[in-house]
């Protein structure tokens, strides 16, 4: 078996069995059902419009779906709240990029680490000891995760003064603080240069030998198809292909929905 | 916003408490003693309300009804009920953190003009309480001969043990809230205000922080109170109206949101203002020139006079550093960068 | 429990009550709409309009119809300096400084009045002299032969009148004129405004010109029945802000509505269940409305019918 093929038939991490999303009488998403399983990376791509990110908000719990089940490790967290689907292991970046603004790269990472640390309302007022410790460990994962993402000499620089490819790196370095499971990565390649595209093709490389999972949301169809080992197209919020990149390039149904739409290449 | 790092942060701390336990040797006149009294007193009202607007992002236009709760949680229970004054502060806390929970959760779902709406019509309606509730709080004539407050037998009944009592509860109370800034939740209060969506996808639970720092906010504000109560020893409902609420926001804007510290700044340069404009010729005028001076700051400080104090000192310093670093020969640019 | 007459007569203050109200909220909404900003001093410009008419007539003996006219321009011209203090803030300055200039407004305004008027109530002569209105019911309406008729002051009769004039004035503005429909275009999108040539600045403080008048008005209809004082725009104001968020911010019709509907009802509860506490059903009101449907009750509404 190729690598690809022993991945996908790994065991069943995300089931999204049915999902539907009405919003005032607009159908974003119909029916829509794939898995994606432990270890791969899965890619969902589709024009415009799509339903994409609000088939991502659904998973990770921004808006619960109007219909159907969505699974992780086999039990629901369909319209659970946000923070509670992340401390069951799922985390995400986001289109537009939503960096704490008014904190330091390394304080926005330090957040990301909330879910791994226990320090509360008492023990901070009064710094208990306990606390200091906990500190230290926080800010020093941290700082393994910036260096991972390559922004280590860049910590204590305010987050919105960052340039944009790296403010992309540091939502990444910060949703992989949380330790997740599965990682969604809504379009993290839109808005970078062909060299920070390389960049980030290395580093999802390196997070998924971490073991983490990892669903991204792209427009670079040359960036999809050379890093994911299955595809997920959707259209009009209906799938209508999934299976490896080379199947689902040759689809007529693809082709067709993509007709009119200028393929990006890096 | 840090400007300065932490060594010289607890050196400046240290400094101003050793600078303020020694004020009251210096001023001998009890007028100004009585005044930074009531200065200590709004700081600790403004660090709540600091930690909510500025940290947490959101807003509270009725605080003085929590003020007020607690004021008069002392007043009565110590008045009507004789209940030892220490008993009934901690008991107004709890009633007002009850309070806070309940009226939060559901106001701390609205947004913007929506919880501003919120809270304004909470803080009328506890103000009208109080004037109309006549059995309990005795109307508008307001409640007297509150007794002081008492460690064994020290009486707090000076306006100098005043100050050091009201100034060590409120120095205490800005060290637990610049512990609580630099901590996890500290860190979770503000990702909240930087992005909700982002903060929640970290496992922050969006709606429990809020109010927990809405409730904590509150009972700032009904310690407030009962220090009031006790020190002042006569309470009535005009203490805790709207322009209250109003001079609480707009401590907490003018000495600048970043910061706790602005806190004791905003309540110290509103209070000695009121107070001067208090002294002026005409009848009223306090209430215009107010007014005009509020207008004023908002126009050309409107990140509060802390926040334009350090964009002064940082663009300064960067100058000097530039000019320091200028290789030889080239003038070194002009205009601050940004 | 209420006979008939009392509940009309209850009904016929409310009204003429949420009338003020109505036009507070009509104000609010306007200027909220097209600037996003909350005017605090809103309940100022319905002092003024009493105020200054009370000064005009009581001190320089004017005239009635000479009086109110003049108090409602110099209100306008208030309104039109604050507008433009709004717009002098660089950077665009945060919600929280521009709702701290309107409290500053306020005060400065609040304060004006009490140094050059003092701070006692006075009144004012009402529009036209004479007795009220005895609307003696029918008997088979009352059950009985002695019930009171319903009282209802000439003035009532002015502040109804006039509100609904307004509200028929400002309609016809806002659908036929360049100016009102460029307000409206202000206050969908004021960006797109701009780029088809609609001068921001000047509309905003034409949107604050309109509110302040329209407030002056209801102050002088108003003083007569419950008398001016210094600081009457404070719960005045406070309300008509609750009336138009239970209208639903920057709805017109719903503002006028909420405005009436809280008339009426803080009429009601302080006839029914207490008069000291009138003022605080204003503010319970508000808060009930924002907690189940923030939007306002028509939104509410809508989304049951559209759910149907």
């Amino acid at each position: 078996m190729t690598i690809t093929e022993q991945r996908n038939t790994g065991e069943t991490l995300l089931q999204v069995r049915g999902a539907r999303r009405v919003f005032d009488g607009l159908v974003a998403v119909n029916d829509v059902s794939f898995t994606i399983s432990t270890g791969q990376i899965k890619a969902l791509i589709g024009p415009n419009g799509a339903g994409k990110t609000t088939l991502l908000n659904m998973i990770s719990g921004v808006i619960p779906p109007s219909d159907g089940q969505i699974l992780l490790h086999g039990q629901p967290i369909h319209g659970l709240a946000p923070h509670r689907i992340a401390a069951r292991g799922i985390a995400r970046t986001f289109q537009h990029v939503e960096l704490f603004a008014g904190m330091t790269a390394m304080e926005n990472v330090m957040v990301g680490r909330h879910l791994r640390s226990r320090a509360g309302l008492l023990s901070a007022a009064l710094r208990l000891p306990g606390m200091w410790r906990e500190e230290e460990q926080i800010r020093s994962d941290a700082a393994r995760y910036l260096e991972m993402v390559g922004l280590n000499t860049l910590a204590d620089e305010p987050a919105k003064d960052l340039p944009f490819g790296q403010q992309r790196l540091l939502e990444i370095a910060r949703a992989l603080a949380t330790e997740p499971t599965l990682l969604l990565l809504d379009e993290a390649a839109s808005g970078l240069s062909t060299r920070e595209k390389k960049a980030l093709v290395e580093l999802i490389f390196a997070i998924r030998d971490t073991g983490v999972t990892i669903f991204i949301i792209d427009h670079d169809m040359d960036l999809v198809m050379s890093i994911s080992d299955e595809v997920v197209v959707l259209d009009h919020g209906e799938k209508i292909a999934e299976g490896s990149p080379g199947d689902v390039q040759r689809n007529e149904l693809v082709i067709a929905a993509y007709l009119g739409e200028e393929p990006v290449h890096a | 916003m840090t400007v300065l790092p932490t060594p010289y942060r607890i050196a400046l701390t240290a400094l101003g408490v050793i600078l303020l336990g020694l004020l009251p040797l210096v001023v001998h006149n009890n007028y100004w003693l009585s005044i930074l009294v009531f200065v200590a007193i709004y700081t600790i009202l403004a660090v709540g309300l600091n930690l909510l607007m500025g940290y947490a992002g959101q807003i509270s236009l009725g605080h003085a009804a929590f003020f007020g709760i607690g004021a008069y949680s002392s007043a009565i229970l110590t008045t009507q009920w004789h209940w030892s004054p220490w008993l009934a502060l901690v008991c107004g806390l709890l009633l007002t953190a009850l309070v806070a929970l309940l009226i939060g959760i559901p106001c701390l779902r609205l947004r913007g003009h929506y919880l501003a709406m919120a809270t304004l019509g909470f803080g009328w309606i506890v103000f009208i309480v109080m004037k109309q509730w006549s059995a309990v709080t005795q109307g508008t004539s307001g409640i007297e001969s509150i007794p002081k407050l008492a460690i064994g037998t020290l009486v707090f009944d000076s306006d100098i043990r005043h100050y050091y009592l009201v100034w060590g509860i409120a120095i205490l109370v800005l060290v637990i809230s610049a512990n609580l800034v630099n901590s996890r939740i500290g860190r979770a209060l503000r990702a909240v205000h930087g992005s909700e969506m982002a903060a929640a996808a970290l496992g922050v639970d969006i709606a429990r922080s809020k109010i927990q720092v809405f409730v904590l906010s509150a009972v700032y504000a009904a310690l407030a109170g009962s220090l009031y109560a006790h020190v002042v020893n006569f309470i009535n409902p005009t203490t805790f109206g709207f322009h209250i609420s109003v001079s609480l926001v707009v401590m907490v804007v003018i000495g600048g949101m970043a910061s706790i510290w602005g806190a004791p700044l905003g309540a110290a340069s509103i209070t000695l203002l009121i107070e001067w404009l208090r002294n002026l010729p005409f009848k009223d005028i306090d209430v215009i020139a107010h007014g005009l001076i509020l207008i004023l700051v908002m126009i050309f400080m409107p990140g509060g006079v802390v926040c334009g104090l350090q964009d002064i000192i940082q663009r300064v310093l960067r100058r000097k550093i530039r000019r320091a670093t200028a290789p030889a020969r080239l003038p070194a640019p002009e205009g601050g960068m940004q | 429990m209420g006979s008939i007459s009392n509940i009309l007569q209850f009904l016929v203050s409310g009204l003429a009550l949420g009338s003020t109200y109505a036009i507070v909220a009509i104000g609010f909404t306007i200027i909220f709409s097209s600037t996003e900003v909350v005017n605090f001093a809103q309940g100022e410009f319905v002092m003024l309009g009493a105020m200054i008419s009370y000064w005009l007539v009581s001190g320089l003996h004017w005239p009635l119809y000479a009086a109110v006219p003049v108090a409602v321009v110099l209100a306008m011209l208030c309104g039109i300096i604050l507008g433009w203090v709004l717009m002098r803030p660089r950077n665009g300055a945060s919600p929280v400084s521009l709702i701290i200039i309107t409290v500053g407004a306020s005060m400065l305004l609040q304060g004006l009045a009490s140094n050059l008027w003092g701070k006692d109530a006075v009144s004012l002569p009402p529009f036209t002299a004479g007795d009220p209105l005895m609307w003696t019911l029918p008997s088979w309406l009352t059950h009985t032969t002695e019930a009171p008729p319903v009282v209802i002051m000439q003035q009532q009769l002015w502040v109804m009148g006039l509100t609904a004039a307004l509200v028929l004035g400002l309609t016809l503005f806002f659908n036929r004129t360049m100016v009102g429909k460029a307000l409206r275009a202000v206050a969908v999108n004021k960006h797109g405004a701009r780029l088809v040539g609609v001068n921001v600045s000047r509309l905003v403080m034409g949107a604050f010109a309109l509110s302040a008048a329209m407030g002056a008005l209801a102050g002088a209809a108003i003083a007569p029945i419950s008398c001016g004082q210094y600081d009457m725009g404070s719960m005045i104001g406070m309300k008509g802000f609750a009336a138009a968020i239970v209208g639903g911010l920057g709805n017109f019709p719903g503002s006028i509505v909420a405005g009436l509907l809280l008339g009426v009802m803080e009429s009601f509860g302080a006839g029914y269940i207490s008069s000291e506490y009138k003022d605080a059903f204003a503010f319970i009101i508000l808060l009930v409305v924002l907690f189940v449907s923030p939007n306002g009750i028509f939104a509410l509404l809508r989304r049951k019918a559209v759910r149907e």
